[in-house]
């Protein structure tokens, strides 16, 4: 019921009032209960989970199916798992659910309502797997097992990395970098993944050959094998 | 009749025979005898010899541990070669080897061995301890060419200004034996 401030006129002091006066001075409080009745002043408590854990951020907003107005959830806050919607009167009520990353649910409930409304909400996608630090190959392989398709590959250089056949170098280059974060939920339809990798290593083939004068045969032997070259013949004199 | 002549006339098809493949043995030496390794150089087996090791502790006993170190390589420090390059090197002991190998020495060492120089100061803390802390004269701190010329004045080694007598010669002298005997 609408709330409407009816005309209100201050009388002069000592003149008496009518009963008719009267009569329309109860009517406009009974009139002013009804109201404040009407907006109600219980509660609404709504678990909004995904495999069997709280969802935080979701939107949840109680609509009356009669007449009146929307009433907006608090958002989890302290230790509360669930949400809570303040203000709500007696009577059916339609619980709008959303959450980025689910698919909206929309349940209707009846107030009073000892139990809190349970919702579960499903993925409306994949969730990014975390593939930071991982070696590329593995991350693409991780991706693959994930539904995600990945859009575009590049070096720390800047270079672009063929996705479709990953150069033998590499394939073992770590990934620095993933858009988007790790755990957002994402629809393979419409977004992919772009991953920034570390820049390959190309081991030169030519080294500089170091001075072993002054060593023993063994540490010569293990200096020329840490720059990749090998002991020959050994002459003693 | 030989195999050769059934061939040799091509126009007679003679009478071919197949025998059986003869299954092969194959035989297990279980006998308790010792593993032996025959060891050859060019074609010819080298016998194995015996040695008395009370006569060959005396005589090595005698003798000093020689110290060997590389002396040469087959490609000069610095070159640019081909991973995987065998590179060949000439040791030898280096204790009777004169100081005058190392270009750029301290006149004082001209006519010493590397190993005398080494047994000159081998047991002088501060030389030794500058001469292993530091690759290059270069980065010794003031108190440290001080300490090594005060160290090498109070050995009668004289440190002058000449490129044949100054620390870099000295410091250049000591590290050749120090790394050569060390």
């Amino acid at each position: 019921m609408p709330l409407v401030k009816p005309p209100l006129v201050n009388e002069e002091p000592g003149r008496p009032i009518t009963a008719q006066g009267w009569n329309a001075i109860v009517g406009a409080i009974g009139a002013l209960y009804d109201a404040v009745l009407a907006i109600g002043s219980g509660t609404l408590t709504v678990s909004v989970q995904a495999d069997g854990q709280p969802v935080n951020g979701a939107t949840v907003i109680a609509e009356p199916v009669g007449e009146g107005q929307p009433v907006r959830g608090l958002p989890l806050f302290g230790t509360r798992t669930t949400y809570l919607v303040t203000g709500v009167s007696d009577g059916a009520w339609r619980v709008h659910v959303s959450a980025p990353g689910y698919v909206t649910q929309i349940l209707e409930t009846t107030v009073p309502e000892t139990a809190p409304l349970a919702v579960n909400l499903a993925r409306a996608g994949s969730v990014v797997p975390d593939v930071f630090g991982q070696p590329l190959q593995g991350c693409l392989n991780a991706l693959r097992a994930a539904n995600l398709d990945v859009d575009v590959i590049i070096d720390a250089l800047g270079k672009e990395i063929s996705r479709t056949q990953v150069p033998a170098e590499y394939q073992n280059a770590a990934v620095l970098m993933q858009l988007p974060d790790a755990g957002t939920v994402i629809d393979p339809a419409t977004t992919r993944v772009r991953l920034v990798v570390a820049a390959a290593v190309r081991e030169e083939p030519i080294v500089a050959l170091p001075s072993l004068v002054g060593l023993t045969q063994s540490e010569a032997a293990t200096a020329l094998s840490a720059v990749g070259l090998r002991l020959g013949k050994v002459t003693v004199r | 009749m030989s195999n050769f002549e059934i061939f040799r006339d091509f126009n007679t098809r003679p009478a071919l025979t197949t025998r059986a493949a003869a299954t092969a043995a194959v035989f297990v030496d279980v006998s308790e005898k010792a593993t032996t390794a025959e060891v050859t150089r060019g074609g010819f087996n080298l016998g194995e010899i015996l040695i008395r090791p009370e006569v060959l502790d005396d005589i090595l006993g005698t003798r000093p541990v020689v110290r060997t170190k590389v002396v040469s390589q087959s490609i000069v420090a610095g070159t640019a070669v081909a991973r995987g390059t065998a590179i060949d090197i000439v040791i030898t002991r280096t204790d009777d080897l004169p100081l005058t190998i190392v270009p750029g020495i301290h006149e004082a060492f001209t006519d010493l061995t590397v190993g005398a120089l080494f047994g000159q100061f081998e047991q002088n803390a501060v030389v030794r301890d500058i001469v292993k802390r530091r690759n290059d004269v270069g980065q010794l701190t003031a108190t440290e060419q001080t300490q090594l010329a005060t160290a090498l004045n109070a050995s009668g080694i004289e440190i002058g200004t000449d490129t044949t007598n100054d620390l870099t010669s000295a410091f250049t002298g000591l590290q050749a034996a120090f790394t050569f005997q060390g």
